[in-house]
């Protein structure tokens, strides 16, 4: 005669597959039939939102250091801060410490669509390998490190480029970032050395764990989608996170529903392994 | 003689190095800051030359599948290689600037990096299912955390309920943030001590096999 | 005109298909996932490839300019090609010392003040604004403390100490339970992007023929098994 499975064993037996179809449903569902559910924004959000209202002129350091994996959930915030920066009558000088940040750049001006100057209102530096040294090496020299911009011109012939030489000369220093590491080093390298006001937006993953920087070392933080759903609230650009909320919480639900499932289901079975 | 200039001067040089980026810090000379940035800017180009190296590991692997015929995988090594050499080739001549490396890099590169990351989410679903039980005190501790923030990263949870919505958001900012700072501190100390130790050329790990 | 959107609706096709092809692995790997990774592998290593390229040539630059001392960072560079030899991968050792060295000097100047003192002072501030704030700075530097006597390695905690360590235990697990619930929405936020371009009009019939394609492969493949 065959034991009876205990429920952790049944649960254990279960096919994946029917739990994916699940989750793909309540993915799915609110993608066809939005829900329009509001948000609220956090107190980190607030913060880099009032950082970039409240530049009067200078320049900003903009690094878009995101890896191709980081597309769906950094693509928003980059877009809504730069769209809301380029507002402001500031000077946006980009550079990418990531080998793909040259191909975000690209999707980055193709949605923006700015009136703004190039070489004038704005630049890109283009990559720089190098990891942490490479920061360091342009928080100390800008141009000696960047040497030519993205498209091959001397970085010193930018109108947008005249009286940056350090980390110190930009008014903020905004970085979009995919590697836990590039957090660190962009405290260290950049913060540290010249107290340059800063603000990072930052995958979901690693906000736990890099938010300790939050308020003393950086100045705001964005969390992944989440923060750029909230960040485009606060401009009123509305965009993908926006449109990605709905799917996200029904998910999130469905994740907290099998969990509970789970173990009401264990506690009852009298938490047989 | 082979010892010193195997070991010995590799050490050497990062000693010499590490040094000169410290001393940089004291502002003890402009030669010495001169120099440190000039260094800096070479790190910068020999990292240029590495990211070269995971193409030329991979050739060599993929040529050898090719070479044994390795049952069942020799036919997608020379997909690789051929799609590898396409982007060199393209990025090379005509530059990553052009519309043809964008047009690749948008219809491969993006979407292939998006997809195989989602593939995760599923996986975290079904271990959550399958694995996520109160068996003992910690799994409770680590249970009931994940869900409350879990709770708390739903947008419009302030809405439904504001206490519970709030709950998530004071584990991330108080008993979070302190144990990740109590384990940045004790890495810091730790990358402090190895970095005296690379200095004094007692930590030889990097130098690779003997 | 045409052949722009002729780019663009290949791009789409080639994009959507690869996709689903990936997708595809949720039910069991099958030589189209396997030709998808491999596409994903080549092109990411070509990518590195050429933008290694673009520095290198952009590196040149100094030595353009006639500073001959720019030379070294080259021969250097070079030499770590030599990582693959049998015989002279020794030579690899000096740039990867000049790496390392400067990464070492980098972090020793300025990791005690962000990592460790910049750390410390904002925690150990424990009167707040009010009673909840002084209470959270309290907690905060609690789980600072008992995280850090975790990890004293050096001898063996009993008693007093050690029941310190255990709560820095479950405040570690506390701080990985947050973090979980970080990974989650990251993961979400990569696979709903992800379904939103399956569904979207220009996609749908990608999307469908994709799924056939797998269907159709996963089927042959369930035959030939059952067959053996």
């Amino acid at each position: 005669m065959s034991e009876k499975k205990t429920y952790a064993e049944r649960l254990r037996a279960l096919d994946p597959r029917a739990i994916y179809v699940l989750l793909t449903l309540a993915v799915v569902v609110p993608i066809l039939f939005p829900l329009g559910l509001p948000i609220q924004i956090a107190a980190p959000t607030r913060d880099v939102y009032n950082a970039i209202e409240g530049l009067k002129g200078g320049a900003v350091w903009y690094g878009i250091d995101l890896l191709a994996v980081s597309l769906p959930e950094m693509m928003p915030a980059l877009v809504v801060t730069v769209r809301h920066l380029m507002t402001k009558p500031v000077k946006i000088v980009f550079v990418s410490f990531t080998s793909e940040g040259p191909m975000y750049y690209y999707k980055l001006m193709d949605q923006l669509k700015t009136q703004k100057k190039y070489g004038e209102d704005f630049a890109y530096l283009g990559f720089i390998p190098g990891e942490e040294t490479a920061i360091a090496a342009y928080a100390h020299d800008v141009p000696g490190t960047a040497k030519k911009d993205y498209f091959g011109s001397p970085v010193e012939a930018l109108p947008v480029m005249k009286g940056i030489k350090t980390a110190k000369d930009f008014a903020l220093v905004i970085t979009c970032i995919s590697l836990s590491l590039h957090n660190d080093a962009y405290v260290r390298q950049v913060f540290t050395p010249f107290n340059v006001k800063m603000v990072q937006v930052m995958l979901s993953v690693n906000y736990p764990e890099k938010i300790l920087y939050y308020p003393h070392q950086i100045v705001g933080a964005l969390n992944g989608i989440k923060g750029a759903t909230e960040y485009e609230q606060l401009t009123g650009y509305l965009g993908a996170a926006t449109s990605a909320n709905d799917a996200i919480t029904m998910a999130h639900v469905l994740l907290i529903l099998f969990v509970v499932v789970a173990n009401i289901g264990y506690f009852a079975s009298g938490r047989k392994r | 003689m082979s010892v010193l200039v195997r070991r010995s001067f590799p050490l050497g040089i990062a000693a010499i190095v590490g040094i000169l980026m410290i001393l940089e810090l004291f502002q003890v000379g402009k030669e010495i800051t001169s120099s440190a940035a000039m260094v800096r800017d070479w790190v910068v180009i020999i990292s240029g030359f590495a990211l070269c190296l995971g193409a030329v590991h991979v050739t060599g692997f993929h040529v050898n599948q090719i070479r044994k015929r390795t049952a069942g995988r020799w036919p997608f090594s020379i997909v690789l290689l051929a799609v590898m050499f396409s982007y060199i080739a393209v990025g090379v001549s005509l530059t990553t600037m052009s519309g043809t490396y964008r047009w690749l890099y948008d219809a491969i590169n993006f979407p292939l990096a998006q997809v195989m990351f989602s593939l995760l989410a599923f996986y975290i679903f079904s271990a959550a299912v399958r694995a996520f039980q109160a068996r003992n005190f910690e799994a409770v501790a680590f249970l009931l955390c994940a869900i409350l923030v879990v709770i708390g990263n739903i947008p419009s949870m302030p809405l439904i309920s504001s206490a519970l919505a709030q709950i998530g958001p004071w584990i991330l900012d108080v008993p979070t943030k302190g144990a990740f700072r109590g384990l940045l501190i004790t890495a810091a100390l730790g990358i402090i001590v190895l970095g005296i130790r690379t200095l004094l050329g007692r930590e030889t790990a990097y130098l690779g096999r003997a | 005109m045409i052949r722009l959107e002729l780019a663009q609706v290949a791009q789409i096709w080639f994009s959507i298909l690869l996709t689903v092809f990936v997708l595809s692995f949720l039910h069991s790997e099958n030589p189209l996932y396997r030709l998808a990774e491999h596409i994903f592998i080549g092109a990411a290593a070509g990518h590195f490839a050429v933008m290694g390229i673009a520095s290198i040539k952009i590196g040149l630059t100094p030595l353009q300019a006639g500073n001959i001392l720019y030379v070294i960072p080259m021969i250097l560079g070079l030499l770590m090609f030599t990582t693959f030899s049998r015989r002279q991968y020794w030579l690899s050792r000096f740039p990867i010392a000049l790496i390392v060295g400067t990464g070492v000097g980098l972090s020793l100047r300025t990791v005690p003040q962000a990592n460790v003192l910049q750390q410390i002072s904002p925690s150990i501030t424990l009167l707040g604004k009010d009673p909840f704030a002084t209470f959270n700075n309290i907690i905060l530097f609690v789980a600072l403390l008992t995280s850090m006597t975790y990890f004293i390695f050096t001898r063996e905690l009993r008693g007093p100490l050690g029941n310190i360590a255990k709560a820095g235990r479950y405040f570690m697990l506390i701080a990985f339970g947050g973090s979980y619930g970080g990974t989650v929405l990251t993961r979400l936020a990569t696979l709903v992007p992800t379904m939103q371009t399956l569904l979207s009009p220009d996609s749908l019939i990608a999307t469908g023929l994709g799924c056939l394609l797998v269907l159709g492969v996963l089927g042959y493949s369930y035959r030939r098994a059952k067959s053996k």
